[in-house]
């Protein structure tokens, strides 16, 4: 009965939609009866059925209900609580309403946050409502979360043990968000083009919504991140996997957007630009969502090669990027000024080329392998050689850029002035480079281009800190959070860069035998085992060995690497352990080192990552997402037009 | 103007860049089938990286007196030898799908590098898949790939 309701509140939540679509359009027609007052409601009111929805059909998981082919495929009935509930977005259907939640709680928010043009709102929604309405058809056609099996078997097939791990719990939601969010810029980038309303009031009104999900996207990919880091037991955080790429596309575009938008609002350039960002920014969240989901890529997040739903989201993509690319191709938008190339506005459109050239270098390597395979042509892979020629080089002036340009005006700089903030920058850049010659690593390059970068940015964003203190911001005030938000964003970026470089170039690996008897010396550690046990968990079974870490007789801590078997599924994974400080980690994980012939029991090694900076890497994500989020709350508490 | 000759510039900078990275270091993926295909081409170059998937041939893992383990991959055509160092990937198994990366030797065995721990227990490459569909070896009802829900 719960999951009949849900499908029937799915339903509703369309003709919704579709209503919120019309009334606006309605209404330029029907000019003395003013429908637009109903369309806030709507928007709650399709919020309101999503959840409805989405509420029944965690229910459907927590009780188990095996009558619903989703949860037979995805979830069993010895799964820990905290899985069934997180396991119902962890399978291809869940995950698509959780997409659609997202959505309609963003359209709720658009729909409630005061604006002052309201007639831009209106055709923002309208949009919005039909890009609810093309979701919400793909759900009920062929991503069902409702259909029934029968007859129900007992128990259900379980959830891939790898993603049994606390990360589903966030990981896809902060994600989501990113990728639904650059819905909302892109629904206003439209209203904004056939309303011929782009210019600085209406980059104002979306900065907090090219804000927010780029936040998002940013905790997403770190989430992400993180959770392979430890999962999957490979001691690295990013792999150029090509569903990590597909999430790097978005992002890139949408830290492209920031900037450029900035520029609008305050000198009232490249208007065409940033909506041509915004269209692209929403396209490319689309094409991931698609070639994640479509099963084109073997990985865990494919979770089902169904061509039916590929081709729906294909088409979806070409029917929504086409008409916003038809619209952008007629728009209306006033010529502006050009952007002197030595300005603040200039360095910001340097750094959007690079983001968005760097981009199409990512798509290049995703594309390129899916299009061979589909041509019968020879099947290759993309490795991670191909992103350090050419990805990394394309960074690498950025921040050059980052430190330069929050210094420099928005107009004008002369190149003396620049000229001296080179100066000024130089002797920090001077000790990242003494300071990457003094360490020995595996490449000497990476190294020296990378800490020479930490020293300028970090040191410009130091300086940029002390320019804001010094004209007396205050630190709390709107333009104070600003400033604030942005020498956050670009110091964490400098600290990312930092962590990138040290896991790259001083990452060590050892690889031991277990054994009982004598410690397992590894370069200038030593692994002692201490004791050797194998449990039975809740749902799985798992062999555990407890190592005591040493280096140079000081012990530094002990550990409890785990490999697991989970008996439903029949599956192996390795549990690693971890001993973080802030300059390294030390990354434990299992493995058998012979292979198990007969009834023979195969002889258990261990594998040790010393990775130097790894907290760095996190440290850079989150403070560059906090940075974001204090622009936002700068950008959210504006009054009027004040700059 | 000046923007325009330099993203010009940028662009065709990166256009080169991509292809001649592109030509150097994508890795090539072959079936057994297919490499001994390959291997009669004039062309190839034997000192390349390569990925080899197929099945673990049944029986044919054994352990190394010297630590590492030897094993056939197969797509029930060809087989190819492959050494391995290194601790063995959690989903490594007989008649399971399986990649490894590596150079070949003067022998033709693929001394791998990396065994390529796929995330799912039904995976199997799709070369593989239609290497078998073309020898009628392919049976649906196999475990080879993950029930379509």
């Amino acid at each position: 009965m719960i999951p009949e309701l849900g499908l029937l509140c799915l339903v509703l939540a369309l003709l919704m939609s579709l209503f919120q679509a019309g009334v606006p359009l309605l209404q330029r027609w029907n000019k003395p009866y003013t429908l637009l007052h109903l369309v806030k409601p709507t928007a709650a009111a399709t919020l309101l059925l999503v959840s409805a929805a989405f509420a029944a059909l965690i229910h459907a998981y927590i009780v188990s209900d095996f009558s619903l082919l989703t949860v037979v495929m995805n979830s069993h009935s010895s799964k820990p609580m905290l899985y069934k509930i997180v396991g119902a977005w962890g399978n291809h259907e869940g995950s698509m309403l959780l997409w659609m939640w997202v959505l309609a709680a963003c359209g709720f928010l658009v729909a409630y946050i005061k604006a002052n043009d309201a007639e831009l709102k209106a055709a923002t929604l309208a949009i919005l409502g039909l890009i609810n309405a093309g979701f919400l058809i793909f759900i009920l056609f062929t991503s069902n979360p409702f259909t029934r099996i029968f007859p129900s078997p007992l128990d259900g097939e379980d959830l891939n043990p790898i993603l049994q791990d606390i990360g589903l719990a966030f990981h896809p939601p902060t994600l989501y968000v990113g990728y639904v969010g650059y819905g909302v810029v892109f629904a206003y980038a439209i209203a904004g083009m056939l309303l011929k309303r782009l210019n600085s009031d209406w980059a104002r009104t979306v900065q907090p919504w090219i804000l927010l999900p780029w936040v998002f996207l940013t905790l997403g990919i770190a989430a992400g991140s993180w959770w392979a880091y430890r999962e999957l037991g490979w001691g690295g955080w990013w792999f150029w996997d090509p569903v990590e790429n597909v999430s790097l596309l978005p992002w890139l575009v949408g830290t492209a957007l920031i900037h450029s938008n900035r520029v609008l609002e305050r000198r009232g350039q490249l208007a065409r630009w940033v909506a041509l960002l915004a269209i692209l920014a929403f396209t490319l969240s689309l094409i991931g969502t698609f070639i994640v989901r479509s099963g084109l890529i073997t990985s865990v997040h494919a979770f089902a090669a169904d061509p039916e739903r590929g081709m729906f989201i294909l088409g979806y993509i070409v029917l929504v990027s086409g008409a916003a690319l038809l619209v952008y191709g007629f728009a209306d938008v006033k010529a502006s000024k050009p952007v002197a190339l030595l300005s603040r506005s200039g360095f910001i459109l340097i750094n959007n080329l690079l983001l968005v050239v760097a981009a199409a270098v990512v798509l290049v390597a995703i594309i390129y392998p899916l299009a061979l395979e589909l041509l019968k042509l020879p099947s290759i892979s993309v490795g991670p050689t191909y992103f350090s020629r050419t990805f990394l080089p394309l960074m690498a002036p950025l921040p050059i850029l980052a430190a330069l340009a929050p210094l420099m005006a928005w107009d004008k700089t002369s190149p003396k002035q620049l000229k001296v903030l080179c100066i000024k920058l130089a002797p920090a850049a001077l000790v990242g480079a003494v300071i990457a010659l003094a360490l020995v690593s595996t490449s000497y390059a990476l190294m020296l281009v990378g800490l020479t970068m930490v020293g300028w940015l970090g040191y410009g964003s130091t300086l940029y800190i002390r320019r804001v203190r010094a004209a007396q911001v205050r630190l709390l005030s709107n333009a104070g959070l600003r400033h604030m938000g942005s020498a956050a964003a670009h110091m964490g970026f400098a600290i990312f860069i930092l962590g990138m470089t040290l896991t790259a170039t001083l990452k060590q690996t050892y690889d031991a035998k277990i054994t009982a008897n004598a410690p397992m010396v590894m370069g200038d550690y030593q692994l002692r085992l201490v004791a050797a046990d194998k449990r039975e968990e809740y749902n799985f079974s798992t062999r555990r060995a407890v190592l005591e870490v040493s280096r140079g007789g000081h012990v530094i801590t002990t550990l409890a690497p785990e490999l697991r078997y989970y008996t439903v599924r029949n599956m192996q994974t390795a549990e690693a352990a971890l001993h973080s400080t802030l300059l390294r980690d030390i990354y434990l994980v299992l493995g058998e080192t012979t292979y198990r012939e007969g009834n023979e029991t195969a002889s258990l090694g261990v594998r040790m990552y010393v990775t130097p900076g790894q907290q760095f890497v996190w440290l850079g994500f989150v403070l560059a997402a906090l940075g974001g989020g204090l622009a936002m709350l700068a950008s959210l508490t504006r009054k009027g037009d004040a700059s | 103007m000046l923007f325009i000759i330099g993203s010009l510039v940028l662009m065709s900078f990166s256009a080169a860049l991509v292809l001649r990275s592109l030509d150097d270091t994508i890795i090539f993926f072959y079936t057994p089938t297919q490499l001994a295909k390959k291997k009669q081409e004039a062309t190839f170059d034997a000192t390349r990286t390569v990925r080899i998937g197929g099945l673990v041939k049944k029986g044919s893992v054994k352990n190394l007196a010297q630590g590492g383990i030897r094993f056939s991959i197969t797509d029930l055509k060809k087989d190819i030898r492959v050494t391995y160092h290194g601790l063995v990937p959690s989903l490594f198994r007989d008649n399971q799908g399986v990649v490894a990366q590596g150079t070949l030797n003067e022998s033709g065995e693929l001394q791998a590098q990396t065994i390529l721990a796929k995330h799912d227990e039904g995976y199997m490459p799709r070369a593989v898949i239609d290497e078998l569909k073309s020898s009628g070896r392919w049976r649906e009802d196999n475990a080879y790939e993950k029930p379509a829900p």
